[in-house]
């Protein structure tokens, strides 16, 4: 893996030159208004014109609300068609899984007091690897295993369409078969079931399919989605799908297609930023104000003398505690295993508000 | 937005224009300023529809003595889309003119009333059946093709005289309302199909009437091609039009056929029979009226020895009949009705092409079985003669020939007539004859002269009224053949009789058919060149330009095919000439069925499928090639691979069947699940049904789309062409493959704003013949890499176009370049003027040393020279024509001829021609304008060493020779004859104008708007000479 991140950092915003289209380069130089020769021009920009694009992003700070409680969900398609295309070598599924190790440890360096689960959607089905959690960890080791089921995969059988390797719910997973956005998109709301009404639902849908099949009518999971107010980004590898873009659109999350690995790691970066509430005072269906305010507890690190169990039944020799039950707890960011109150350090709190009072 | 273009006003509706619709009027102007006919191509999605719209009606507003602006569609959705448009406009105009008037002083309420006064009546005419608004009628939905026949049997005159003597006979109400108060309706603003029945609804009245009613006095009339070109139609419908109309033909590039759809018949055993019986009939109903009312059928007799009845159509027909029942009001009434239900007849078939567009030979007979069901139909309807199926310069003047006079006569006479054809069809191998032999064989097998034949259509329909006929349909084969009999003897030349014992249908099943094919598409068409001042036809496929003006034989004054100003390559065509082990990949007919192309082909359609996501069509070239090559893909798995990523869909001959296939696609497209559509280049789909967006984003052309070339009417017409109008068989051929390419390559793409892939697969769009005759939209975008391609390599270059076209869109920086804000618009008017300032002080000097002319010229001419290179040969290098290519810069190159053959032959790279109107009309015009030339080109080369040496001193000569050519080209277009004719005053007169021209366009350095010296001189230059 390590060698895979080597060999990026030689081209770190590009493609290799023998990957490049074929380049004229002297169809590049133009004639100036002046009358001298010019290198660039209109039709040199190529495949750098998202960056000029990106850069030209207003940075005029503009007064918004914004949840900074997220719960996101990160879906990776897991089927078999990015796991054979080659555009993006060595294919589509790996560039994401890669994108996506970097994409959560940025995550959580900008929002400390947010949670992230991860889905994977292969064999036309959907299954969370990892819960919603409020550290990098269990999603971290969530996509070694995909990377491990990736390099696992057999090229032939992919290819040859189902191998019999169906998800089923007490084997491993393994990557194949169909996407289907139906079963992502509903297995990405069961796995916020549990959030509550004030924190913001998100979804961040990365897929290098095609094509979706489904079951099931998709026009009724995405209406299940606004429903349920989770706010679903696409980034795609494949292009532009136009369900995705649809389900975007709908549920007011972005839909982005990635021209090359660079540019996935960018747009995936733009998720770092909470979105904006745009329902700030609406009142919700039972007339409950919309942004309610949330108690915090800052705990104490108490180091104790032995070991303690804590109630995830790890033994650990230092702790917070809750400042309301006093009941100990191993990690901050976290919520209160008793009184259910949420735990974090005034430096997270910090750090999560750069995103509404930016360092200008 | 509100601009000024060559110093005309034009309303604009939007806040933007694009660049080649800036063009795009400004030719249109070159155009309508000549009173002459233009051909012009502009990419489908560029907004051409209210770019024509808009203009046209400012030209109205500016310049009222123009007549209405006639705008011709293929099908209702498109005619709706297009009033739509128009009402934009309207509106948009209306709004400006009303806040103008309030600015100049006036009151709200005088201010609404000056804009009111600008309005417009725009209406759009269709089908009885997509305008009926009657329950009853309507409620049957099971038998809406009878809807024509239904109301002619509630509204025809002699029902309605019925219905006064007998309560129990059933009227439209609708009709009758109509009748009793809508003539004198105030109509006002647009109207669509749907305003149309909205309104009738409202106020009672027969939508269809209504409209047939207010095309007299309408300003913009929207209707099918058929009402305009098919001859029984045109004559009653669009008879009564005025010359000064301007007369639009949109997506014209099918125009040909269905010009010659229009005068082609098709016969069969079927359709003999039923003649037979329908004459059969008609002898009994004879006989029993003979014995009920000898008087109708002698006042008949009487009415057709006088001759009335024939040349005039329907209305005057009826006029004339309605007048002998009593001269009441009901003449006029009679004449009103007679007009309607006649175009009853021409609105069935109509509708018959409107209810898909007719390209294909396979909806051929059908067509031509409605359109002249169409015809009786309209006969039954009591006193309406519906027009004889031949050109009003053909219509015959006499009277009807004695012999088929007496109605007994007739049917005994037309029983021979289907006799000696029910005999003639009966052959075991193809054959074909001219016109002329075929007449000549009948004369001889029947005895009989075939003069008669000439009236047959005239008579029977004049017979079928005074039977009173109400089961109009039912004789629809005897009215079939009076149709081709007629043809058949009108029109020695251009024709062709075509008789095969197979039906393309049944290969193997004898089932003859009998053919009289149309050859010569102008035949049609020419009326409508002759009668109107302006014809405008325009689409996003008419390339190569040359060849239209050819096949259809007129002279437009401008031809011009404009690029897309993009600021994003939003197409991309691919040519795949190699399969992945190297088999050139082409249908050509000698490695068609090789199974190592079909499967390469597959592998194209598989890496296709497996890498667009979506919605994908497919065309292949004919039905049989599809059913071969998908049967092969069957057996080897290929279509399996393709169902992997996305499902199948096949166009068939069944519409019902296709039209389900394709909901099905889009529903495939819309849930994400993507669908490959297989569809044939030449059908309806490629014609008619539009892959925009996710529902194509990739168009794989399999193989080149050419007609089959052992049809016996085809190559009969080919012949045809290459004898009169000296086109190559291989060249109309070529043409004709690559246009029907470029619309199938086009459905992907609706709007700027839309993308999608382009595959060529054949190796022979490759070469440099076959691409260059693509629209120049889709040779803009082909890229030289893009041109020689594996399926593999295609593949991948599609997957990362689609990566990038699926980037957001950066609106703003389409402005200025391809959108242009009002600012942009306004300077590039404000150089145009500032030009023509300086040119004209330049005269008032004298031709002198003015510095600031001689100057602009100066820069002109240098730049003119630098950039026309090896192209500005001594010959055509005048002054005018490099400075017209100095300005080329952003707009399509322009270039200006001198005028006639000469110059526009010199053209080459050129894709843009002016050419002065008249300067060859006709042969002989064509070799005057030759001669002439010479004398031009000999007095170019005198001018030339001056130019070098003064500048300021070639204005004048170049002014000088502007004006003589001016002269001469009113000269040879008017009397044909000396420039002699012309006074002295008048040709100074006319050299003074054209002298003030030719500065102004040898002045001009920037892209500003083209004056059109080339045409505005000579037409200038006439009026004066005109006494």
């Amino acid at each position: 893996m390590s060698e895979k991140r080597g060999r990026e950092a030689e081209t770190p915003d590009d493609e290799y030159q023998w990957e490049r289209q074929y380049e004229r380069s002297w169809d590049t130089v133009q004639e100036d208004a002046a009358g001298r020769l010019v290198v660039g021009g209109a039709c040199g920009e190529g495949s750098t014109e998202w960056k000029r694009r990106a850069s030209a992003r207003p940075s005029v700070f503009t007064p918004s609300r914004r949840g900074l409680l997220r719960h996101l969900v990160v879906v990776l398609d897991c089927s078999a068609a990015p796991a054979l295309a080659r555009d993006l070598p060595p294919s589509r599924l790996t560039v994401a899984t890669l994108a996506l190790q970097a994409f959560v440890a940025g995550f959580f360096a900008a929002n400390p007091v947010a949670s992230v689960a991860l889905v994977a959607a292969s064999h036309g089905t959907a299954r969370t690897l990892a819960r919603l959690t409020n550290g990098p960890r269990t999603i971290l080791s969530a996509l070694a295993e995909v990377e491990v089921a990736d390099a696992n995969a057999d090229a032939e059988a992919l290819a040859a369409g189902d191998s019999g390797a169906g998800a089923g719910a007490g084997r491993a997973f393994a990557v194949g078969g169909d996407f289907s956005i139906v079963a992502a998109v509903t297995e990405a709301l069961g796995a916020l079931d549990s959030v509550p009404s004030y924190g913001k639902k998100e979804a961040l849908l990365v897929t290098g399919s095609i094509a979706t099949k489904d079951g099931s009518d998709v026009g009724a999971v995405i209406r299940s989605a606004v429903d349920r107010r989770m706010l679903v980004s696409v980034v795609s590898l494949a292009g532009e799908m136009h369900v995705c873009k649809r389900l975007a659109e709908e549920t007011s999350g972005g839909f982005a297609a990635a021209l090359h690995a660079a540019h996935l790691a960018e747009l995936l970066e733009a998720h770092f930023e909470p979105p904006e509430l745009d329902d700030v005072g609406a009142a919700g269906p039972n007339g409950e104000e919309r942004v309610p305010m949330e108690q915090v507890g800052f705990p104490r690190l108490a180091v104790g003398e032995a070991g303690m169990l804590l109630p995830e039944h790890r033994l650990t020799g230092e702790g917070f505690d809750c400042p309301r039950c006093k009941c100990r707890c191993g990690d901050v960011p976290s919520r209160c295993r008793v009184c259910g109150l949420r735990l974090m350090s005034a430096a997270h709190l910090a750090r999560s508000y750069h995103h509404i009072f930016p360092a200008m | 937005m509100r601009f000024m273009l060559d110093g005309l006003e034009v309303f604009f509706p939007y806040d933007f224009i694009y660049k080649e619709q800036y063009s795009y009027m400004q030719e249109l102007k070159k155009a309508l300023d000549a009173k002459g006919d233009c051909l012009l191509e502009m990419p489908t999605g560029t907004g051409k529809t209210v770019t024509l719209l808009s203009f046209i009606t400012s030209y109205q507003l500016a310049h009222p003595e123009t007549g209405k602006l006639i705008y011709c569609t293929r099908t209702v959705p498109e005619m709706t889309k297009a009033v739509e448009e128009l009402k934009r406009v309207v509106a948009y105009r209306h709004e400006e003119l009303r806040k103008d008037a309030v600015a100049s002083g006036s009151d709200d309420a005088a201010a609404e009333a000056t804009a009111a006064a600008a309005d417009l009546l725009g209406i759009c005419l269709s089908s009885r059946r997509n305008m009926c608004v009657h329950p009853r009628v309507m409620s049957n939905e099971s038998d809406r093709e009878r809807v024509d026949a239904q109301c002619r049997s509630m509204t025809a005159q002699w029902v309605r005289s019925r219905a006064e003597a007998d309560p129990s006979v059933r009227l439209c109400e609708f009709f009758e309302n109509y009748d009793r108060l809508g003539t004198d309706a105030d109509l006002r603003g647009i109207y669509t199909l749907d305003d149309l029945k909205a309104a009738g609804q409202e106020h009672g009245w027969c939508p269809y009437f209504l409209a047939r009613h207010a095309i007299s006095f309408a300003n913009v009339v929207v209707y099918n091609y058929q009402y305009m070109l098919d001859p029984k139609i045109a004559n009653l419908v669009s008879r009564e039009l005025e010359d000064k109309s301007i007369v639009v033909f949109d997506e014209a590039h099918n125009i040909d056929n269905v010009c010659i759809e229009a005068l082609s018949v098709t016969l069969d055993r079927g359709t003999l029979e039923g003649a037979a019986r329908n004459l059969g009939r008609l002898a009994a109903e004879v006989k029993r009226l003979k014995s009920t009312n000898v008087q109708r059928l002698q006042d008949e007799y009487a009415r057709l020895a006088r001759g009335l009845g024939l040349a005039a159509g329907g209305a005057l027909a009826g006029a004339h009949e309605g007048g002998r029942s009593d001269a009441e009001p009901s003449t006029a009434l009679a004449a009103a009705s007679a007009a309607a239900a006649a175009a009853a007849g021409a609105s069935a078939a109509a509708a018959a092409a409107e209810s898909g567009p007719a390209s294909d030979s396979v909806s051929r007979p059908a067509q031509a079985a409605a359109a002249s069901a169409a015809g009786p139909a309209a006969a039954a309807g009591g006193e309406d003669l519906p027009a004889a199926p031949v050109l009003p310069t053909e219509l015959a003047e006499q009277a009807i020939p004695g012999n088929i006079r007496n109605a007994e006569l007739f049917v005994r006479f037309m029983r021979h007539v289907v006799r000696f054809l029910k005999d003639r069809i009966k052959v075991a191998h193809v054959d074909s004859e001219t016109p002329a032999s075929f007449l000549h064989r009948m004369g001889t097998t029947l005895s009989v002269d075939p003069k008669p034949l000439r009236f047959a259509y005239s008579r029977l329909n004049s017979l079928l009224r005074t039977l009173e006929v109400t089961e109009v349909d039912e004789f629809a084969p005897i009215s079939l053949v009076a149709d081709f009999a007629t043809l058949l003897a009108t029109y020695p030349k251009g024709f062709m009789v075509v008789l095969e014992p197979f039906n393309s249908r049944t290969p193997h099943i004898p089932d003859p058919i009998m053919q009289l094919a149309c050859l010569d598409a102008s035949l049609a068409v020419r009326p409508v060149f002759q009668k109107f001042q302006s014809v405008i036809l325009t689409s996003g496929t008419l390339s190569p330009l040359d060849m239209y003006p050819k096949i259809l034989n007129f002279h437009p004054v401008v031809r011009a095919s404009f690029e897309m100003s993009l600021t994003r390559p939003c197409i991309l065509p691919l040519v795949v000439s190699r399969g992945r082990d190297q088999t050139p990949l082409s249908t050509k007919f000698e490695t068609r069925d090789d199974q190592n192309v079909m499967r390469n082909y597959g592998d194209l359609v598989v890496q296709m499928a497996s890498t667009v996501p979506d919605g994908m069509v497919v065309f292949f070239p004919s039905y049989s090639y599809m059913e071969t090559i998908i049967t092969a893909w069957h057996e080897w798995g290929v279509l399996e691979r393709v169902e992997a990523h996305k499902l199948l869909f096949i166009e068939t001959k069944d519409i019902v069947a296709t039209t389900l296939s394709l909901g099905s696609f889009r529903r495939a497209c819309d849930s994400g699940r993507g669908a490959v559509f297989f569809s044939i280049a030449r059908g309806k789909v490629a014609e008619g049904i539009d892959f925009d967006r996710h529902y194509g984003r990739a168009v794989v052309l399999v193989g080149v789309p050419f007609q089959y070339t052992l049809s016996h009417v085809l190559r009969a017409r080919l012949a045809f062409m290459r004898d009169h109008y000296h086109i190559r068989e291989q060249d109309f051929l070529t043409f004709d493959a690559l246009r029907n390419s470029a619309q199938c390559v086009g459905r992907v793409i609706r709007s700027k704003r839309d993308y999608g892939v382009m595959v060529f697969g054949d190796m022979r769009y490759a070469r440099q013949d076959k691409r260059t005759k693509l629209p120049l939209w889709v040779q803009q975008a082909m890229r030289p890499a893009h041109l020689a391609l594996t399926p593999e390599l295609a593949a991948s270059v599609t997957a990362r176009f689609l990566r990038e076209m699926a980037q957001p869109e950066d609106a703003e920086a389409a402005v200025g370049t391809s959108l242009l804000r009002l600012e942009h618009v306004k300077s590039l008017e404000a150089a145009r003027l500032a030009d023509e300032a300086t040119a004209e002080k330049g005269v008032a000097v004298g031709g002198g040393a003015a510095g600031s002319a001689a100057d602009a010229i100066r820069e002109a001419l240098a730049g003119g020279f630098a950039a026309e290179g090896d192209r500005a040969k001594p010959g055509s290098s005048d002054p005018e024509h490099a400075a017209a290519a100095a300005t080329a810069e952003a707009m399509a190159a322009v270039s200006y001829p001198p005028r006639g053959a000469a110059g526009a032959t010199g053209l080459g790279a050129t894709q843009q021609s002016v050419s002065a109107p008249g300067a060859f009309s006709g042969l002989g015009g064509f070799l005057d304008a030759d001669d002439e030339d010479d004398e031009d080109d000999a007095e170019w080369m005198h001018v030339l060493p001056a130019a070098a040496s003064s500048a300021a001193g070639t204005a004048g000569v170049a002014a000088v020779s502007a004006g003589a050519s001016a002269a001469d080209v009113a000269a040879g277009e008017d009397v044909e004859d000396d420039p002699g004719v012309l006074s002295d005053e008048e040709a100074l007169a006319a050299q003074a104008e054209a002298e003030a021209e030719g500065l102004e366009a040898s002045s001009r350095k920037r892209p500003a708007p083209e004056g059109g010296r080339g045409l505005s001189a000579p037409k200038r230059a006439k009026a004066a000479a005109d006494p």
